[in-house]
């Protein structure tokens, strides 16, 4: 199959409030593509954490999803299969069709049911600051067992075992099965979420944020766990960060979002190289390098837009040293300017003659080193 | 002590201890025999870097006046800080200015930002009239970058983190400290914005010669600042001196791993490739706080005998870096050359 894992197009997602309509993501595009880490990465506020919450349909009001889809093409047959070869699906009424898994579905349109049966089995989740979402009065495994019970047709037994399996993988020893939440530090908390995330062997994990706020020393052992999974079970990553040396040591891809919308995407190592976008030349400017030479930075330039009301036109405009006329008006597509690298901005692409134009002597001259 | 006198603060092997509730248990030793001190003749920035745990924000307690030291003492201008006397201690609390962590429980949800101002200049008498009051406050909200119409009026909850950890600077800088302990200031504020509070404390410290104590677990914000540089591991420092020498030439295995461990914002060095050798330093081992033995035993690469049953001293580097490791002791270990690097400078 040469389709991506998960294909998202023009996601809108917007939250009613009593000032009007807050559009937090505002005409998304991506494809995540089979075994790979997908990074996206953006200032707080762009919507990174508004894309994830949609795609495992957790938007609540007052946020709905306006429109777009969210096309989850997954590996059918091996992924309702146990290790030893008896089929475990629950099937109902209402679940989805072998139709729908040989095929794809719209993550979108799917009712409670074949979400739940979605959820954990096909696409988990290790939401932000997760290391407090861990019931404290329940032992770790009991919580990991617990969520196997509801996704899936394990029996106790092998949910048991196959909890200690996972711990493995991210570096944790069985007796955290029996500890509680708080008789574990902050990183292995965390660590025993990604697992719990890993117990169905998932075909997409979806890590939020998940080394916030940890030691170095920790988040390392973290992105190795991430990174352990991936390669030992061809898991897909998505992972969200607004760090982008985090990005830097783990991803594969790596999407640059900026105010609702994705503004480039390309693989990591050529994005820090060059990137296209005067956004994310600013972005990766102001990353601090450890050892480097110290030079003052400066912020980028004025304030992020108010979600209310994007700027018309590019929605970097405002900040955007090499802003021109049609910038103000014409809003730049996401186009492909070169195999792999998709960058909206007018500098690259002309919307009219499109033209795609990769030397611009404006940008050239304006990056800054 | 005579020496004292040049310093304006200087920390004398200060020690934290909490008792647990179970009978018999030892001591948690938070912070364990700590010494450093700051010259008064100028401004200095020093950054205290360590994992949770390690005992800086203890640290900061101690330093601020809020939980008195089991042994040592905190001397200001020659004088202890916990002996002073009521005017002397009114007198610290204008000269010394915490900043702290979480800036959305340091305000009382109840007043407006303007009291946050208001009060410093009352209490200290910064101001003759309202009028004087009104324009001090603007001039300072000015310089952390705030728009005094955007943020006079409201209330906490109306302002970001940002804002209202820049707000804490706007008020240091009307009362115009003579030190700022900032403790973790950058953690709840948006990395767009890291950079602008950075810039305000170099500002302070090279216009206004305001030194600032600032304390961190994050390497790679702390290297921004630049200046003097001590890493704390389980409550004691292991490693001290100069930010750029300990940066690029990390000697204590601690301090090596830490270094290694921040993430480089460049795809083609990934950890992966020393992935083999840097696996036991991850792995989550037990710290002992043993008070004859180093604390960094239980994960390190080079222990060796000694390790365990004596607690080693400061050994100079060079000039400008001191290691408490056995590593570098020549009676111990005559082999070392010096400092061999994690990591080489990855700026190019």
């Amino acid at each position: 199959m040469n389709k991506p894992l998960l294909d998202i197009a023009n996601l809108r997602v917007y939250f009613h409030s009593v000032r009007g309509e807050y559009k937090v993501v505002d005409g998304v595009n991506l494809k995540v593509n089979r075994n790979e880490i997908f990074g996206l990465a953006g200032e707080s506020g762009c919507g990174k954490s508004t894309v994830i919450e949609a795609i495992m349909r957790l938007i609540r009001p007052p946020g709905y999803i306006q429109s777009g889809q969210i096309m989850f093409y997954p590996e059918s047959v091996a992924e309702n299969t146990h290790p030893d070869g008896k089929v475990r699906q629950k099937t109902g009424e209402d679940t989805l069709s072998p139709d729908q898994l040989a095929n794809g579905f719209d993550l979108v349109k799917l009712g409670e049911r074949p979400l739940q049966q979605i959820r954990w089995k096909y696409i988990s989740y290790v939401p932000q600051a997760s290391m407090n979402s861990l019931n404290p009065i329940m032992r770790i495994g009991a919580q990991m067992i617990d969520a196997m019970l509801t996704h899936s047709a394990y029996t106790k037994i092998e949910a048991q075992q196959r909890a200690a399996e996972v711990l493995e993988i991210v570096g944790l020893p069985p007796r955290v099965l029996w500890s509680y939440p708080h008789e574990l530090s902050g990183g292995m908390k965390q660590r025993a979420i990604i697992a719990t995330a890993m117990t169905l062997n998932p075909q997409l994990v979806i890590a939020d944020e998940p080394t916030t706020a940890l030691d170095v020393n920790v988040q390392r052992a973290i992105l190795e766990a991430i990174l352990n999974i991936k390669q030992e079970s061809g898991t897909t990553v998505m992972f969200v960060s607004h760090d982008l040396a985090v990005h830097a040591e783990l991803v594969d891809r790596l999407a640059i979002m900026y105010a609702g919308k994705i503004v480039e995407v390309d693989t990591v190592h050529k994005l820090f190289k060059e990137p296209l976008h005067p956004y994310s030349q600013r972005l990766f400017a102001s990353i601090p390098v450890l050892g480097g030479v110290r030079t003052r930075q400066e912020s980028i330039l004025g304030q992020a837009p108010d979600r209310l009301s994007w700027p018309p036109g590019c929605r970097f405009h405002p900040r955007c040293p090499f802003a021109m006329d049609k910038c103000k008006q014409i809003e730049p597509p996401l186009v492909e300017v070169e195999p792999g690298h998709q960058v909206a901005c007018h500098l690259y692409y002309d919307v009219n003659t499109r033209a795609i134009n990769l030397t611009n002597e404006k940008v050239q001259n304006g990056k800054l080193s | 002590m005579a020496n004292s006198r040049n310093h304006f603060l200087d920390v004398q092997g200060v020690s934290t201890h909490f008792h647990r509730r179970q009978r018999g248990q030892p001591p948690v030793i938070a912070v364990d025999d700590v010494s450093f001190s700051l010259p008064s003749d100028q401004a200095t920035l020093l950054t205290i870097v360590g994992e949770s745990g390690s005992g800086k924000t203890t640290l900061t307690r101690n330093l601020l006046g809020l939980t008195p030291p089991t042994n040592g003492n905190v001397v200001y201008q020659g004088k202890d800080i916990y002996k002073m006397s009521s005017e002397e201690w009114v007198a610290y609390r204008r000269e010394v200015q915490p900043v702290f962590q979480d800036p959305y429980a340091t305000y009382n949800p109840f007043y407006r930002i303007d009291r946050v101002l208001e009060v410093p200049i009352r209490k200290f008498k910064l101001a003759k009239s309202k009028d004087e009051a009104r324009a001090r406050m603007e001039e300072a909200l000015q310089a952390v970058d705030l728009r005094p119409s955007d943020v006079l009026g409201r209330y906490p909850h109306q302002l970001s983190g940002g804002e209202r950890q820049r707000i804490m600077l706007a008020r240091i800088y009307l009362i115009r400290p003579k030190l700022i302990i900032a403790d973790e200031p950058l953690s709840m504020i948006d990395a767009s914005l890291r950079t602008v509070f950075l810039n305000i404390l170099l500002d302070l410290r090279d216009n206004h010669g305001i030194s600032c104590i600032h304390i961190t677990h994050n390497l790679a914000t702390a290297y921004y600042l630049g200046g003097q540089m001590m890493i704390m591991c389980r409550g004691r420092v292991i490693e001290r001196g100069d930010m750029d020498t300990i940066v690029t030439k990390p000697t204590h295995p601690y301090t090596q791993l830490l270094i290694e461990s921040v993430p480089s914002p460049d795809p083609d060095q990934r950890w992966q490739r020393k992935k083999q050798e840097a696996k036991n330093l991850t792995e989550i081992g037990e710290l002992k706080t043993d008070v004859n033995a180093c604390v960094f035993t239980g994960r390190c690469p080079h222990v060796m005998p000694v390790c365990r049953t004596q607690r080693p001293q400061f050994i100079p580097i060079n000039p400008a870096q001191e290691s408490a490791c056995f590593l570098y002791d020549k009676a111990i270990n005559p082999e070392i050359t010096n400092a061999a690097p994690a990591r080489q400078a990855s700026a190019d």
